[in-house]
């Protein structure tokens, strides 16, 4: 968590290309924890349903937080560079799609948060061809990357999959340290973790991503928030579903400063 | 003999520095963030197009969608107003800022001071608000 007087603002993306994994939920709840920390949060919603500032408005702690949405006069990144002047914290919501948007907001982050649901689907989904590219090894620019691509994996998008490669060509691309998570989302809150819960952990593990050790547990707190402005996290800290959150919230946090510490020590 | 008239004692003058102006905290990004750069990469109508050929992107946000560069390269309309000169001084960071929004969103400091008049109720026809540079404005 960045506070006023550290020399850079945290901006945070949730991208997953399939739509309903969690983005927005995670997202609202980002902002939340870091109102709750007294931390200076503002937010990019690239959804067009606009959720986020809907939400907020209704909340009173987080009428005040700043939410911006495109309008077509400016990019996202200037947007983006707008709400990083003024604030610590920027957190970015995306469209459940892969839109033009996507490696945009990747490239934009210090920390992509790639939430994944416990089906298949929101691992993959066969019916889409998805090319990626990869830079073999050399520091080269975006031309000469070009010209190396090839395709990387079986045919057909794997949606968690696909979007923590995204996030992966991105901070390739652009020569940054991107950190990056996948957070299994609405999975059993109860003790014992389920089996499927294992096994997708696995799988994302194939492929070489980090997932959260928590994950963000199947609650009603969740489902109910929309309707009741009651965050667990911002309106008390000791619920079940806070201490899930908050649990969350630190392990992202714990990304952003082992990246932070990476590229100090390159 | 008239005595002399008093003069006004000689003031001396406060010779001691100025007072320090408040420092100011230092800015949250730098002009040459790497994040941005990195992402305006992405964010060229090539970019887009590539990213549709290789199935990265396969919705269209219209709101940010990039324009082709063709699009952005029609010219302007000329200005209708013949142009006068006006120059003045500012505070070095109101200069900094409007150099900083030019850099960001190509809109020239001339026309962010006339859209800002206009904002304040000054009449100000949208064809003087042209950049003649066509400079894109995305």
């Amino acid at each position: 968590m960045h506070k006023a007087g550290d020399s850079c603002t945290a901006i945070i993306t949730f991208a997953q290309v399939k739509g309903g994994s969690g983005k927005t939920t995670a997202a609202m709840c980002t902002v939340a924890e870091l109102v709750a920390r007294g931390s200076s949060v503002a937010a990019l919603d690239l959804d067009s349903n606009r959720p986020l500032g809907e939400f907020f408005r209704r909340v009173p702690e987080l009428q005040h937080v700043e939410v911006a949405v495109p309008t077509g006069e400016r990019r996202v990144s200037a947007l983006v560079r707008e709400l990083a002047a003024r604030h610590d914290n920027v957190v970015i919501d995306l469209m459940g799609a892969a839109t033009n948007d996507t490696q945009v907001a990747m490239a934009l982050a210090d920390l992509v948060i790639v939430p994944s649901q416990m089906s298949g689907i929101d691992l993959t989904n066969p019916s889409v061809n998805y090319v990626t590219r990869r830079r073999n090894g050399t520091q080269g620019n975006p031309a000469s990357t070009r010209k190396r691509c090839h395709l990387f994996g079986v045919r057909g998008s794997k949606c968690g999959v696909e979007t923590w490669r995204q996030a992966a060509d991105a901070a390739e691309i652009s020569n940054r340290t991107i950190a990056r998570g996948v957070l299994l989302a609405r999975t059993s809150a109860g003790a014992v973790r389920p089996r499927v819960e294992n096994f997708l952990r696995e799988q994302y593990r194939r492929i070489g991503a980090h997932v959260l050790a928590t994950a963000f547990g199947d609650r009603a707190a969740w489902k109910e928030m929309t309707y009741s402005a009651h965050i667990p996290h911002l309106h008390g800290r000791e619920s079940n579903a806070a201490k899930n959150f908050i649990s969350i919230f630190e392990e992202m946090m714990t990304l952003i400063q082992s990246a932070t510490a990476t590229v100090a020590a390159a | 003999m008239s005595a002399r008239p008093n003069r006004p004692q000689l003031q001396a003058p406060d010779l001691s520095p100025p007072a320090k102006q408040p420092s100011r905290t230092p800015p949250r990004v730098a002009a040459d963030d790497p994040r941005f750069t990195a992402a305006a990469q992405f964010e060229t109508h090539d970019a887009y197009v590539r990213g549709v050929q290789e199935g990265r992107v396969r919705v269209v946000n219209p709101e940010t969608l990039p324009h082709r560069p063709d699009e952005r390269e029609q010219a302007p309309p000329r200005r209708r107003s013949p142009e006068m000169s006006l120059s003045t001084k500012v505070p070095d960071y109101v200069m900094q800022q409007l150099r900083l929004r030019y850099a960001e969103t190509g809109v020239t400091i001339r026309n962010q001071i006339l859209i800002a008049l206009r904002n304040q109720g000054f009449n100000i026809h949208e064809k003087d608000v042209q950049d003649e540079r066509k400079r894109p404005r995305r």
